[in-house]
């Protein structure tokens, strides 16, 4: 019966400051991660550990620079302040940007709410200089200050100890007051007045606020409890001027003086030395071959070790999931049809997905490390000339490297682009990214069909995606997006540094475990409803073609013919629809309805050959050691998909032998790379049209998913008849539907509905849930 | 043949030279010509005339028209060719710009012995037999001046004077702390690149079309 509660200490500051180390730190395995109600933005909240009696609920709020409504994370960041009880704010802030960082802080300070300052990065400046700040900023702010290194475990543990003594004291706020001119101060009185319940600094602060992000469209800024409503929105309408500009210019102007001996100091400001790292990479004729290289290497290394962990992963996978529940189910005389079910369906799906996570997982951890070092934004800089003939800003960079491990994270990190209309261009490129949860599926068919320049394949499929992707980009320019200024550019140039390795496989982890869940998830589900749907035949016939699933697959397959499946290839084509769940699950699903597995097997054994397998899997993994050796010599081969042998690949991607003859019955070479294409361009997964329903809303994450079927359909139509069909309808329909685009989108474009759509920048208004209330002290979040 | 005269002489007999080209042989020039071409008040002329007619090079007989000896002339075209031929040398081979060139052969080729004209006479018959060699070593040079990274790479410390970009990109840029008054330093890697901003510890980057928003003044040069 605890009655007493915990303390709660809020973490905040500006965007890559240390924030999630110091908070890693201090929660270690606690800390638990889930979104902001209703939005996509990540939460995270722990447990600090302070002392045997006493611990400390720690919350993550996201980065942000001030407390403006033009994004969502300031949103959150400002309704969890004002509508939540805490002890105190740890605001950390970065000594490099200390100018920009107090910005953040003043606003604290006015809120009226606790705040301890941590000082990061505070190894940029002597022993001498760091006491002298540390002392100078508390004493004229009048908030406690704590040092910190966040990359030095020893600085950390002390930050820790001088927190616990600090929480333990007074937290008094602050009472630091800024001058802003006579005409604003009126204005805020005449508002603060208005607002009951609150404090009197809070009051003040809330009308400046109020003031400062006036919007004929919302016009109390998503502030919803407030008193007297009506009174304060008629104050706020005769407001004429922009008075954010002077408030924030009063800001700066205070920090400016007070700290003014503070920034003469030239070596805390001293000009970022990478200067020429910069110049080298900043300047298109060494940046973008450089870029090319770095994307290289990140494919490479990804499939060399990522790859050849895929064996080894893969092949537990079958143990676990197919060979052992199939030697006890049998034991067991379990019926066989469940058998089937678990071991050639679920079994068979679940180990190919699997089988796939060292990679997924080398991927996001490459991926991070580009990102965390700083030279992602060098590169979105060196390609913003090119990226801006798509119209697009050089920031869409990143969404579209993104996506080649997963379209997930990529459709979510289009939140940094503001303009909408660049996110949707970008909404509808995105999917066209080959995803990691093709390859598989890509591997298999290069493997069966394409054996001698397997990596070829897959490598031109790639290049297909990208190639679409441009050319669709530049489609929806044109015409659904016409008459709109280029972007332009503003970005920051984050330090260069040195990626905190850490955070980084703690994240790529978390995202990993998130993505095979996932998968197993719709695996699970969708092999097991096909194969239940593929038991049970219709009429009196028991052939494999008269199921349930074969009959409504035959509706299907005629749209699926002129792209080369052939008529009784149903299979195939049911498999393209359960790729719609997950693109992982088409060759579980592949296999499953391909292979009907001999139902009267026996076991031979009463024991599973445990030491058999367990050598199987250590001389896997002494190939594996060695292929890494030559994998650095050999790059776009595709680690273990250039073994010739057939067994060997079939194990490497899950499929059976079975699967091979079977592939080899039902395509051609020409009809399976058709297929490729058709599923490197479709419909991308419902994860995947989830998250882009919620960053885009429906109409235009439908608008999308419609289009890159459509392009699908065309371009694999087109391939299939020019290469192998020859029929002239099919010809021409892909050309008279790219004709019809031509049409619907500029009409789309005048439509009410899509200058809606281009318009609407608050997201708020959009997402009807985030209007919900927030009550005070609700446990939800 | 060491007539040692000074550079003021050299000129003059130079520049008498050069006007005698331009008339008919055997007229001369006359005094307040060169003192014109030379922009110098007549006494001047008449004390260098005097002092070259002194050592022979020209010939000066009262209100007669100035004429040079073959001595004269002699020196003259050697003075003449070494000018042309340093001047020839930093257009052609280092590329200075016609005007810097001119000025620069001008005071140079007074100073300069004829063993060092010699050489860079030899240097530049040295760059065109490479040049036969299809060695383009002229061109490679001339790239490496336009694309110097140290030509470029000047940041240029100035201070904001004036942001007249509308509201959505003002606040924006004043959340950064870039406004009015603000120092911050400028650096371009390179026309096709955004230009990057350097504020107080910060760096941030902004398209052409933003940076034409703002208007700069360079810093007072009282301070450091």
């Amino acid at each position: 019966m605890n009655t007493m509660k915990n303390k709660k200490l809020v973490l905040i500051g500006n965007p890559n400051v240390g924030k999630t180390t110091l908070f890693n730190h201090l929660t270690g395995s606690t800390q638990k991660t889930g979104n902001w109600a209703g939005v996509t933005v990540e939460k995270k909240t722990g447990r600090w550990r302070v002392d045997k009696k006493e611990s400390i609920d720690i919350v993550d709020l996201p980065g942000i620079y001030s407390f403006t409504t033009s994004t969502l994370d300031e949103l959150i960041a400002r309704d969890y302040i004002l509508n939540n009880d805490f002890d105190a704010v740890i605001n950390i802030v970065d000594v490099s940007s200390l100018r920009r960082n107090l910005l953040l802080t003043l606003n604290l300070i006015e809120m009226g709410i606790p705040v301890i300052l941590a000082l990061n990065k505070a190894d940029l400046l002597h022993k001498k200089q760091q006491n002298f700040l540390l002392n100078f900023i508390k004493e004229k702010l009048g908030i406690p200050v704590v040092l910190l290194i966040a990359k030095q475990k020893k600085s950390l543990d002390e930050c820790q100890a001088q927190l616990k003594e600090i929480i333990r004291g007074d937290l008094t706020p602050s009472s630091l007051q800024i001058t802003y001119t006579e005409e604003i101060k009126q204005k805020q009185e005449q508002i603060s007045k208005l607002i009951e319940g609150e404090s009197k600094r809070k009051a003040e602060w809330l009308s400046l606020f109020l003031l400062e992000n006036y919007k004929k469209e919302n016009e109390l800024a998503g502030l919803q409890n407030l008193s007297n409503q009506e009174e304060i929105k008629a104050i706020l309408r005769q407001e004429k001027s922009n008075i954010y500009t002077t408030t924030v210019a009063a800001r700066y102007s205070f920090i400016s003086q007070t700290f003014a001996s503070v920034f003469k100091t030239k070596h805390i400001f001293k000009q970022n030395a990478s200067y020429k790292l910069d110049s080298f990479l900043l300047r298109p004729r060494y940046g973008i071959p450089c870029f090319l290289l770095v994307m290289y290497l990140v494919f490479v290394i990804t499939q060399n070790v990522g790859n050849g962990l895929v064996d080894i992963v893969d092949t537990i996978g079958h143990i676990a999931f197919v060979e052992i529940p199939q030697h006890y189910l049998t034991l067991w005389h379990v019926p066989k049809w469940i058998i089937n079910v678990a071991t050639t369906g679920i079994g068979t799906g679940l180990h190919t997905a699997l089988g796939f996570t060292p990679l997924v997982f080398t991927l996001f951890v490459l991926l991070s490390i580009l990102e965390e070092s700083g030279y992602l934004t060098r590169a979105a800089l060196v390609w913003h000339r090119y990226l801006n003939k798509l119209g697009l800003p050089g920031k869409s960079l990143l969404p579209m490297i993104v996506g080649f491990g997963c379209n997930i994270p990529s459709i979510t990190s289009m939140r940094t682009i503001e303009r909408k209309q660049d996110k949707i261009q970008l909404a509808f490129m995105l999917p066209l990214m080959s995803c990691s949860a093709r390859l598989p599926t890509y591997a298999v068919f290069a493997a069966v069909f394409f054996v001698h320049f397997q990596g070829a394949i897959v490598f031109s499929l790639y290049l297909a995606g990208c190639a679409m992707a441009i050319l669709t980009g530049l489609l929806i320019k044109k015409s659904l997006l016409r008459h709109q200024n280029d972007s332009s550019l503003f970005m920051e140039l984050p330090r260069y540094h040195r990626p905190p390795m850490r955070n980084i496989i703690f994240s790529a982890a978390r995202r990993t475990k998130h993505y095979i869940f996932n998968a197993g998830k719709y695996i699970i589900i969708t092999v097991t409803v096909l194969n239940l749907l593929n038991s049970y035949h219709i009429g009196d016939k028991k052939t494999p073609d008269s199921t349930i699933l074969a009959t409504a697959a035959q509706f299907v397959s005629p749209i699926l013919v002129p792209t080369g499946i052939q008529k009784e290839n149903w299979q195939a084509s049911v498999a393209l629809l359960s790729g719609i769940f997950a693109k992982e699950v088409i060759i579980g699903t592949l296999n499953s309805l391909y292979v009907q597995k001999d139902n009267n097997t026996v076991a031979s054994e009463a024991a599973f050959p445990w030491q058999e397998k367990k050598e199987e899997i250590i001389g896997l993994l002494h190939d594996y050691v060695a292929q890494l050796k030559t994998a650095l010599l050999d790059p776009l081969d595709f680690g273990s998909l250039t073994s010739h042998s057939k067994q060997t690949v079939a194990d490497a991607s899950g499929a059976d032998i079975g699967l091979y003859n079977q592939l080899q019955d039902n395509f051609t070479p020409w009809q399976a790379y058709s297929y490729l294409l058709f599923l490197l361009l479709y419909f991308p997964c419902l994860a995947a049209f989830a998250t882009l329903v919620r960053e885009m809303g429906l109409g235009i994450a439908s608008l999308a998913g419609g289009y890159v079927t459509i392009l699908a359909w065309s371009v694999a139509t087109l391939f299939y008849q020019l290469t192998t069909g020859r029929s002239l309808i099919y010809i021409m329909l892909p050309f008279i539907l790219f004709l019809f685009l031509l049409v619907f989108f500029p009409a789309l474009n005048k439509t009410a509905w899509f200058q809606k759509q281009l318009e609407s920048t608050e997201f708020y208004e959009n997402k009807k849930k985030y209007k919900r209330k927030c009550k005070p002290n609700c446990s939800h979040c | 043949m060491s007539m040692i005269l000074t550079s003021s002489l050299e000129d003059y007999l130079e520049t008498i030279y050069l006007l005698s080209q331009k008339q008919k042989p055997n007229i001369g020039v006359r005094l307040t010509d060169i003192a014109t071409a030379l922009e110098v008040k007549t006494p001047s002329v008449h004390t260098a005339i005097r002092q070259l007619s002194e050592q022979q090079l020209l010939s000066y007989k009262p209100y007669t028209k100035i004429k040079l000896t073959k001595q004269g002339t002699l020196k003259a075209k050697q003075i003449l060719h070494r000018h042309t031929q340093l001047k020839q040398f930093f257009t052609d081979i280092l590329f200075i710009p016609e005007e810097i060139a001119e000025d620069n052969a001008c005071k140079i080729e007074h100073i300069v012995s004829p063993e060092t004209i010699s050489h860079f006479h030899k240097f530049r018959d040295y760059i065109a037999l490479l040049e036969k060699d299809n060695i383009p070593i002229r061109r490679n040079f001339k790239n490496y001046l336009t694309s110097s990274i140290q030509e470029k790479m000047q940041p240029k410390r100035k201070i904001i004077k004036a942001i007249h970009a509308e509201k959505a990109t003002k606040k924006k840029l004043y959340l950064l702390g870039i406004q009015e008054k603000t120092e911050v330093t400028i650096l371009q890697y390179s026309k096709h690149v955004p230009t990057v901003i350097s504020l107080y510890g910060q760096d941030i980057a902004l398209d052409k079309d933003i940076m034409q928003t703002i208007e700069f003044e360079d810093v007072p040069t009282n301070k450091e």
